[in-house]
């Protein structure tokens, strides 16, 4: 085994930084570390900005970043992953590993800020900040800032609604008419949003408020109303009688990942089957050749929300109550770092999801993941704790954001309607993080999943005793100990048999039964006859928590004997002790 | 943790040279005979050769197209070799090629038909190599026992007759309970003991092999594959080692799903191979996991299969076919989640349940309750697995593990996986028996003596292999085993229970080819009627088409109509949206009932000129035609 210590390669690293003059003072390098690379964390980035952004990064810590395109999205563009891992503590493949990503629908642009952050604020902090240095050095990480680049160049570069650019941008007869993308939206006011319309009717329900004509209010019953809500901005391009109804796209690649995927009757934007799109497959095919990955965070917006699975109630008892309850620990962990943000299962809390990206991470990898939903309204309020009317909800605005967010209404002769008005809340109002809140949001979010990282599991040999039995039999006694609160295995995984259960083996002396057993103390145990000397732990090693094992051996004396204990998800142990009475600690 | 040994049959390596007279079933094609019996019908000027991908052994995966002349028109699809063992559905799809070439040859100028003869080549060469060892699924390596080592323990031909059969254990040790014993009535076969009968279990069975990884498991981890029929996406049973890693993980079943997602033709497929739809009618009633599928069809194509059901039967004369649980299969998601008639059939049936339709007749109804010495059996959604058995199942995992299991379980699990977990804990597997299927009647040789004990399927099945002279069977001879110590080895000869005789391999596709027949003659046939053209005055006119359906079946499924996986007739009119009163201007028709249904548009609209405006009618599988409109 390569010899690891957290100590040596601090003091390796610190040695590097004298060396090139370039330690920091204690006063800067508190919360001041600077990053080789400088990046404003108080606005947004579209894809060549953060593909840029990507590139300075690794360019700028190549001994801990790696650059690799995971594949090309539909429209040709790479699906950039960034790993990040210290070499000189061993492969990423050797270490329990986090996969982080954002932005798999398009328009949910601040998960991407949110992944490229946390990149940043790490690779500053190795060697300056002790306990991400420790982290950084025992684990690896594999960020994928857009799993939707085309969506979000496509939300970037063109008029949009908040919600719209969501899909994946192949070209799809959403109104099954035989033509793709033939009917999407348009600025007709060209303001550079897709904001909406509203026609001029006298029978209408609607009217504009008198105090505050940018709001516009459902008329009271037996009152003169003068509007009728008309949609998103946008004409009837095929002459179908129809507005928008066959935009771009039109999926969800957040409902193609392979566990429990339900065709589009069931699971709207489904696709045709698991991984049929070439974001999702690419993912997909890296993801697979990892079984090292431990944790999992997918970022989204919106609402204030850390979600784990499951998405459909069927699911429910999928998710054993050892997992649950390690799920509590990480999610209310998460509420405090995240004030106004719940902790929530997808299924019950919020809406049913057929296929959805953590769903197949957890129930399909058996990976503790949770999907975070950046951003909630109430950040910007003064007492979050209460709902707010539109109007004062329109006077923050106002007073925060100087009315960015919104477009005033104005008359437009629309082709179909005659005159409308075209108004209201542009593609950065409702869904997206002010930019002067971004890097706060980035940073709590950071926090959490850092948390989250620093809880997958990390074992060590506690103690082992050694009892001579006489005529050459030993019986060796072993407690292996995860020191973090992620099992080896979640109970999800050994109960569906996903992945290979852990590994303890014993070598250098013959093993004649093996078993494991209650405690050190336990008198007697069921043994394993047959290949003892491999032993398949199908638990693995639950959270915070030890397991212990015994072995009885025939050998000389003061032979060595060699224990190895892997996991897919840990990383792998060992140590030699000779055949000799004992019972210590393992220091 | 391998809690499936005995269960699993496993591909095999010699380690005796002995030559083998059985291996290849004799008069079967291997991939290279079919590569050239297929070239040989390509040379037919209505048959292309090509291919719908690669396994993953690098075989190619044939496609025959048939058809005749130029022009659009819908297609049949035919497919068979996906289940490894089934060898003769490959045979039988090959000559419904040459016998649709040969004598129905006018059928394809309306009609293409493709066949992907053998979709799983190398399953099948794994049942054509030096071993016999009966293996399903394709080249996939699967770690079986996830003991992080890999077909480490496959079986072993013991007796070097180059098959693989079973072990009688004679000497079992203290911690092993017997299982089985020889049959009093023909010893032969193995029979769980009767306890009424004051029987008494003498020996366990496994296949027949070595514990080669010393890990005390005989065969735990041979040559795992990914079964393909479980691949597919409709009720896909996600942590089955045999499932494969995601739905279509593996190129063979991608590239029969990509075939038919690219193939907006094709309007029925026929499936030859293990599963059964139409001797055993699927279920109508019962909903998947969602509620919002089908477990098997809906309510609302209950009809088509009976029908298709009774064609099937007129043609092969099957009494009866074994039911296999279609989780994950190709077929069902043909159907399920394509939309399409997915008719999933047997190639052959052992011939003593066979009937001609004179017989039929003369059969009694079957009996609307069950026998009363049964006791009456709770029906679960678990294939015909009793609610009875599931219970006994639950008690005895409870018992197990310490916890109820949770109703995700329940809800996920097989009727395969229940005879493992059954097999292992000794519960004997009590099955509804389904009143309207025809294996529950009585077979005919019975009939007179009712009192005498039933032939077990074991027994017909040597029976008939004396009478019909095929070497099905080997019988049990003595060995001394290094771990077992005194063994039988014998038994059942893999796969002589599913490949007949190549002899009869001719008839039998003739058979299956009046069944092909019979579905593309009662395909949609779609005739537009009309023109009607009313002129109003003031340039107003009334404009009606119907388009008739003089087909026997429906041009889609009733369930497509939910999926719409099937692409609409798309019926469009020129005139501008904005000048059209009544009617869509785009319209879309999801499906035209069979024997004369109709799908009727009218469009009130106002033209200048009337002579300027058009019909056209797109359909994805019969083609586009445009209708010129005129004034009288």
């Amino acid at each position: 085994m390569k010899k690891y210590t957290i100590k040596n390669s601090i003091v390796r690293l610190a040695g590097m930084a004298f060396v090139l003059g370039a330690s920091t003072s204690a006063a800067i390098a508190q919360q001041q570390i600077p990053s080789k690379v400088d990046i404003a964390w108080n606005r947004f980035y579209d894809f060549d900005e953060s593909e840029k952004i990507i590139k300075d990064l690794v360019k700028a810590y190549p001994e801990l970043l790696t650059l690799r395109s995971l594949g090309k999205s539909e429209q040709g563009r790479d699906m950039w992953m960034v790993i990040l891992n210290n070499p000189e503590t061993g492969e990423d493949t050797e270490k329990p590993a986090m996969y982080i990503d954002g932005n798999v629908h398009g328009n949910e642009i601040q998960a991407t800020e949110t992944v490229l952050y946390s990149i940043w604020y790490l690779t500053k902090s190795y060697g300056e900040v002790d306990q991400l240095t420790e982290l950084i050095d025992r684990t690896a990480f594999y960020f994928v800032p857009s799993i939707n680049p085309d969506g979000r160049a496509e939300w970037f570069a063109n008029p949009n609604t908040p919600h719209s650019a969501r899909t994946g941008q192949r070209p799809t007869d959403n109104d099954y008419d035989g033509e793709l993308d033939e009917d999407g939206y348009e600025d007709l006011d060209g303001d550079g949003h897709i904001t909406q319309m509203w026609k001029f009717d006298p029978n209408g329900r609607w009217r504009r408020n008198k105090l505050d004509p940018r709001i516009i209010e459902r008329v009271p019953e037996g009152e003169q109303g003068e509007l009728t809500r008309l949609g998103s901005e946008g004409i009837d391009n095929d002459g179908d009688g129809r507005i928008n109804e066959d935009g771009p796209g039109g999926y969800d690649m957040n409902r193609n990942w392979a566990s429990d995927w339900q065709p589009n009757h069931v699971q709207y934007g489904a696709g045709d089957h698991p991984f049929d799109r070439p974001e999702t497959k690419a993912v997909a095919d890296f993801i697979l050749t990892r079984p090292n990955i431990a944790a999992g965070q997918s970022y989204h917006n919106t609402g204030g929300m850390l979600l784990r699975g499951p998405g459909a109630s069927y699911l429910e008892n999928l998710y054993p109550r050892s997992d649950r309850q390690m799920y509590d620990k990480l999610g209310e962990a998460g509420e405090d770092l995240l004030p106004f943000y719940n902790y929530w299962v997808i299924h019950s809390d919020l809406y049913t999801v057929h296929g959805g990206f953590v769903n197949w991470l957890a129930e399909g990898l058996g990976i503790a993941s949770f999907t975070n939903e950046l951003w909630t309204n109430r950040r910007i309020m003064p007492d979050p704790d209460r709902e707010f009317s539109d109007e004062e909800r329109m006077h923050w605005q106002d007073r925060m954001l100087f009315g960015q967010t919104f477009t005033d209404y104005t008359e437009y002769d629309h082709p179909q309607h005659g005159k409308v008005l075209i108004g209201g809340g542009t593609k950065y109002s409702s869904r997206v993080t002010p930019p002067f809140m971004l890097e706060e949001g980035c940073h709590r979010n950071f926090a959490f999943t850092m948390f989250h990282a620093s809880s997958m599991p990390e074992l060590q040999f506690k103690w082992a005793g050694i009892k001579d039995m006489g005529d050459g039999l030993w019986e060796l006694t072993v407690e292996v100990e995860n020191t973090q609160i992620i099992p080896t295995r979640l109970a999800i995984a050994s109960r569906n048999k996903i992945g290979f259960p852990d590994l303890l083996t014993l070598s250098g002396a013959e093993v004649l039964l093996s078993g494991q057993v209650d405690d050190r103390f336990d008198q007697t145990m069921r043994p394993i006859k047959d290949r003892p000397e491999r032993m398949l732990i199908e638990d693995g090693i639950a959270g915070k928590s030890f397991s212990t094992f015994r072995f009885l051996i025939r050998g000389d004396e003061g032979k060595m004997i060699r224990l190895k204990y892997e996991a897919d998800k840990a990383r792998d142990i060992e140590m030699r002790i000779p055949l000799r009475e004992r019972d210590a600690d393992i220091n | 943790m391998s809690k499936c040994t005995i269960l699993r049959s496993a591909a095999a390596i010699a380690l005796f040279a002995g030559s083998s007279v059985f291996a290849q079933p004799e008069g079967y094609m291997s991939n290279d005979d079919l590569a050239s019996r297929l070239n040989q019908i390509a040379t037919n000027d209505h048959a292309s050769l090509s291919s719908i991908g690669t396994s993953l052994g690098g075989a190619p995966l044939h496609l025959l197209s048939l058809s005749e002349g130029e022009g659009e028109r819908p297609a049949i699809l035919i497919v068979a070799g996906i289940d490894a063992e089934y060898l003769v559905g490959t045979e039988v799809a090959t000559r419904i090629a040459e016998e649709l070439l040969e004598h129905h040859s006018s059928m394809l100028k309306d009609m293409t038909v493709y066949i992907v003869p053998r979709a799983n080549p190398d399953g099948a060469a794994r049942n054509m190599g030096k071993i016999l060892s009966g293996h399903s699924g394709n080249a996939r390596l699967v770690d079986e026992d996830r003991d992080r080592m890999l077909d480490e323990d496959h079986a072993d031909d013991l007796n070097g007759d180059g098959i693989i059969t079973m072990m009688r254990r004679l000497e079992p040790t203290l911690n092993e309970t017997p299982s089985h014993l020889a049959d009093p009535d023909d010893p032969r076969l193995n029979v769980k003991p009767d306890k009424s009968e004051g029987q008494r279990a003498v020996f366990t069975l496994y296949t027949e092999g070595l514990d080669n990884d010393g890990d005390g498991q005989i065969n735990e981890d041979g040559f795992g594959a990914v079964d393909i029929n479980m691949n597919f996406m409709h009720r896909w049973p996600e942590h089955d080692p045999h499932a494969g890693r995601y739905a279509l993980s593996e190129p063979e079943a991608y590239a029969l799903a990509r075939f038919v997602l690219d193939h907006d033709d094709i309007v029925a497929a026929v499936t030859i191979g293990k599963h059964d739809n139409l001797i055993n009618q699927p279920d109508a009633k019962k909903k998947d996991i969602t509620s919002r599928s089908p477990l098997e069809i809906d309510a609302g194509d209950a009809d088509l299969y009976k029908e298709a059901g009774a064609w099937f039967k007129d043609a092969v004369a099957f009494a009866s076919a074994e039911k296999h649980d279609s989780a994950g299969s190709f077929h069902a998601w043909l159907y399920a989640q394509r939309g399409l008639p997915s008719f999933a059939v047997h190639a052959w049936a052992r011939p003593d349940e066979s009937e001609s339709k004179g017989d039929r007749e003369d059969k009694p109804a079957p009996k609307p309750e069950q026998a009363d010495d049964e006791p009456q059996l709770t029906p679960s959604p678990v294939g015909d697995i009793s609610m009875e058995t599931l219970e006994e199942l639950r008690e005895a995992y409870t018992q197990m593990t310490g916890e109820e299991p949770d109703e995700t379980m329940i809800s996920q699990i097989t009727p395969e996986m229940v005879e493992q977990f059954a097999a292992q804990l000794g519960i004997e597997v009590r099955r509804v028996k389904e009143q309207e299927s025809p294996a529950a009647e009585m077979p005919e040789s019975d009939k007179n003596k009712s009192n005498k004990k039933k032939l077990s399927e074991d027994a017909k099945w040597l029976k008939y292999f004396e009478e019909a002279g095929i070497e099905g069977f080997v019988d049990w001879q003595p060995l001394e085993h290094p771990t077992l110590g005194k063994v039988e080895i014998g038994g059942f000869i893999p796969g002589a229970k599913i490949n007949p005789p190549a002899s009869l391999l001719d008839e039998l596709a003739e058979k299956h080819t009046d069944f092909v027949t019979r579905v593309i003659e009662a395909q949609a046939d779609i005739e537009v009627l009309g023109p009607e053209i009313e002129e109003i005055g003031g340039g107003l006119y009334e404009v009606h088409i119907v388009l008739q359906n003089n087909g026997e079946l429906s041009t889609t499924t009733s369930f497509s109509r939910t999926t719409r996986s099937v692409k609409p007739v798309i019926v469009r009119l020129s005139v501008p949206v904005d000048q059209v009163i009544r009617g869509q201007r785009v319209d879309r028709v999801w499906g035209i009932e069979g024997n004369g249904g109709r799908s009727a548009h009218t469009w009130l609209f106002r033209t200048v000129d009337i002579n300027n405006e058009t019909i056209t009618i797109d359909d994805p599988r019969f083609g586009k035609q445009v209708i010129k409109l005129s004034g009288n």
